[in-house]
Parts: C-alpha cells; sequence; structure tokens
C-alpha cells in the first residue's frame, strides 16, 4: 500500500489541521521569561507547604483566595500579580522578590551581625591585653614545669636501664 | 487506555497525525501541559521517587540523588525545549519535513542502543566538563510509523529502563500496541508496514 493512499485513509479519518496547536505552543515560547517566573514560584510554594507541614487548603484560608486559585498558583502558568505575590509571602512567611527595599533590610541584618562579631572579637582581644603579664607568667610556668617533668622522666628511665644492666632479676621484680 | 476505546486523530500537517483521547486536547498538548504544570509534575517524582533516585539516572554522574524540586526544574526545561522542537517541525517545508521527521523517528527496539550512545556521548562531554540538562533527557513522544506516515500517540517521562517497568511509559506502550491493532482493524486492512517508536527531540 503507497504511502499517500495511508495519508488519504488519515485525512478521511482525521480532524482537519487547524493552526490552534502551533498557537499555543509560540504563545508559550512567547511568554517563556514569565512563565519561568511562575513556576519558581510554584516550586518554592510547593517546597514551603511541605517544610512548614501546611495544605493548599490552610494557605488558601491564610490568603483568603478559592482552593481553585491556589491550583492555579501551584500549576505555575498564572500570571501573577503583585499583590498576590505578597500575599503568598505574608501566609508562608517567605521572600519571593526582592526589592531594593528587601535588600536594604537584608543589608541592615548583614552589617549588625558583622557588628556584633566585631565587637565580641575586639572584648576577646582586650582581654588578652589586659592580662598579657598575667598569661605570659602562666605559660612560662608551664614550659618551666614542663621541662622539670621532661627531666624527672628522663633521669627515672637512665636509672632503671642502668639498674636493668646491673642488676637484672631485682629491676624485673621493681 | 481500555480496548475498542473511542478515539479521534488530528491532522497536524501533511503526514504527521496525532491521537486525541480527550475531547479538545490531543496527546502532544495534554502532554506539553503536564510537562509545564508544576503540581502534576511534584505529584508525579512524589510518586516514583524511587525510579527518579535510582541507578538509572544517577549512575550518569555519581553526584548526590537528584531531588524532586530539581527534577521538577529540568523537566519544565525539557518541556520547553519539546515545544521548540514542533514549533520547528510544524513550520519546516514539506520535503525537509520528510526528512527530519525520518531521522528523529527512532523504532523502540532500538531504544536500548540509542541510550548506551547517550550515556557514552555524556561521559565524554562529562570528561571535558560539559555537562548538561542532556543527562536527564527522560522525556519521550512515541509514535507510530505507517509507511511513511506518523502518528503521535503520546508521550512519558521515562525514569526506567524498560518501557514496562515506568507507571507512564507503560500506559504508553499499552497505548501503542492497542491504536496500532485498532487501526489495522478498522482502517488500514491491507499489509502494510507498521513501526511503533519515539521521536526524538
Amino acid at each position: 500500500m503507497e504511502n499517500e493512499k495511508i495519508r488519504e485513509i488519515f485525512d478521511k479519518i482525521a480532524l482537519p489541521v487547524n493552526n490552534d496547536f502551533l498557537i499555543e505552543l509560540k504563545w508559550r515560547q512567547a511568554n517563556r521569561v514569565w512563565l519561568k517566573k511562575s513556576q519558581a514560584i510554584a516550586i518554592k510554594i510547593l517546597g514551603t507547604l511541605k517544610t512548614q507541614g501546611k495544605s493548599q487548603k490552610d494557605l488558601a484560608e491564610k490568603m483568603g483566595v478559592s482552593s481553585q486559585m491556589i491550583n492555579k498558583i501551584l500549576k505555575g502558568s498564572q500570571n501573577l500579580t503583585l499583590e498576590t505575590i505578597s500575599k503568598i509571602e505574608i501566609a508562608l512567611n517567605i521572600q519571593l522578590i526582592e526589592t531594593s527595599e528587601t535588600l536594604k533590610e537584608k543589608l541592615g541584618q548583614y552589617e549588625e551581625m558583622v557588628h556584633g562579631l566585631s565587637e565580641t572579637l575586639k572584648s576577646i582581644v582586650n582581654v588578652f591585653v589586659q592580662n598579657q603579664g598575667v598569661i605570659e607568667k602562666q605559660i612560662k610556668n608551664y614550659q618551666t614545669n614542663n621541662a622539670s617533668d621532661e627531666m624527672k622522666t628522663k633521669t627515672s628511665l637512665n636509672k632503671l636501664s642502668n639498674l636493668i644492666e646491673t642488676e637484672p632479676e631485682y629491676a624485673m621484680a621493681v | 487506555m481500555k480496548n475498542g476505546t473511542k478515539f479521534a486523530i488530528k491532522k497536524l500537517r501533511n503526514g504527521l497525525y496525532v491521537l486525541e483521547l480527550t475531547k479538545n486536547k490531543h496527546e502532544l498538548q495534554r502532554f506539553l501541559s503536564f510537562l509545564s504544570n508544576i503540581k502534576f509534575l511534584t505529584e508525579f517524582f512524589e510518586k516514583n521517587i524511587y525510579d527518579l533516585q535510582s541507578e538509572f539516572y544517577n549512575n550518569i554522574n555519581k553526584n548526590v540523588p537528584i531531588t524532586i524540586e530539581e527534577a521538577v526544574q529540568i523537566t519544565t526545561e525539557l518541556g520547553d525545549n519539546v515545544t521548540d522542537f514542533y514549533i520547528y517541525l510544524l513550520s519546516l517545508p514539506q520535503d525537509k519535513f520528510e526528512i527530519k521527521i525520518n531521522e528523529f523517528f527512532k523504532p523502540l527496539s532500538k531504544e536500548q542502543t540509542i541510550k548506551t550512545l547517550h550515556l557514552h556521548v555524556n561521559q565524554m562531554k562529562k570528561s571535558y566538563g560539559i555537562v548538561g540538562f542532556n543527562k536527564y533527557n527522560w522525556i519521550r513522544i512515541y509514535a507510530l510509523k505507517i509507511e511513511n506516515t506518523f502518528i503521535i500517540t503520546g508521550g512519558a517521562i521515562k525514569l526506567t529502563k524498560e518501557m514496562n517497568q515506568g507507571t507512564q511509559t507503560k500506559i504508553e506502550l499499552e497505548k501503542l500496541y492497542k491504536i496500532s491493532t485498532q487501526l489495522k482493524k478498522e482502517f488500514i486492512t491491507e499489509d502494510v508496514s507498521f513501526e511503533d517508536g519515539l521521536i526524538e527531540f
């Protein structure tokens, strides 16, 4: 059976070509940039719901929207408004988009953290400086004690090895 | 899909048709919607976490097992590739389309060989430090080839070695068999060459 005949059969039984599918594909391609963002938001929401042990119904109630709306958001194909994004952020206590304000806030938090760390470091250094004399004395004492202990051990070992050489039976008993 | 299920065939272009089981949404449309639906993808990977984190994909790259979030993100990227591929395929002039579609169609029995080849290429890419999403190319678009006419029957995320081991691929395999049987019985009674396979993008 020739290929043309096969196509004739299919053309008879098939619904005719319409460009809807190609239009749909081209729409997906043209809107890819914001669709990617919507998908990233959906992934983050689903992950957060799992971590926080919340259901989609909980989120809908907290946001004051319908379950159908949450379903649409979680598909990742919803062109979300800033209002909706903010509602999600509040309901889940997460950050979905960064603005100069939120970045400033974060920067402020980091600066505070760095300031706190440098203050702690300063106070540690101060303790050392103020007690330098005492610390040096303690280190010296430690070194002297250590040296004297080492000497004592060496002397004992020498004595023992002499004893083994001169009086092995007595040494065994010791 | 039950035996004797009513189905429609939609013409995408001369020589390329697609199966329609749900009204106003053919199987390629349905699969592409699935590939961009974060909620459905998350549920799918949660359900098939064992296959996702099994040796089949993870021994390509001996890193920590892939997470569901990563798998969802990779799949949406692959879905974009499928979209671009079909825009390309539907926009080709007829003569070029006839050549290209034959290049992209791979008989199912050879899939294992193709897979091995993929692995080999990816290992090479890896040794040169070029590792992209390709190593996780788990998307398949299945089609029947009758002489030189193609009927897309659907698509699946293939996480297992054999088609009858995966949840989606098993359904697609049955669909290929049932549709070809029904077509042979009702429409194409003469002896023609029927081949089932996948259109690689």
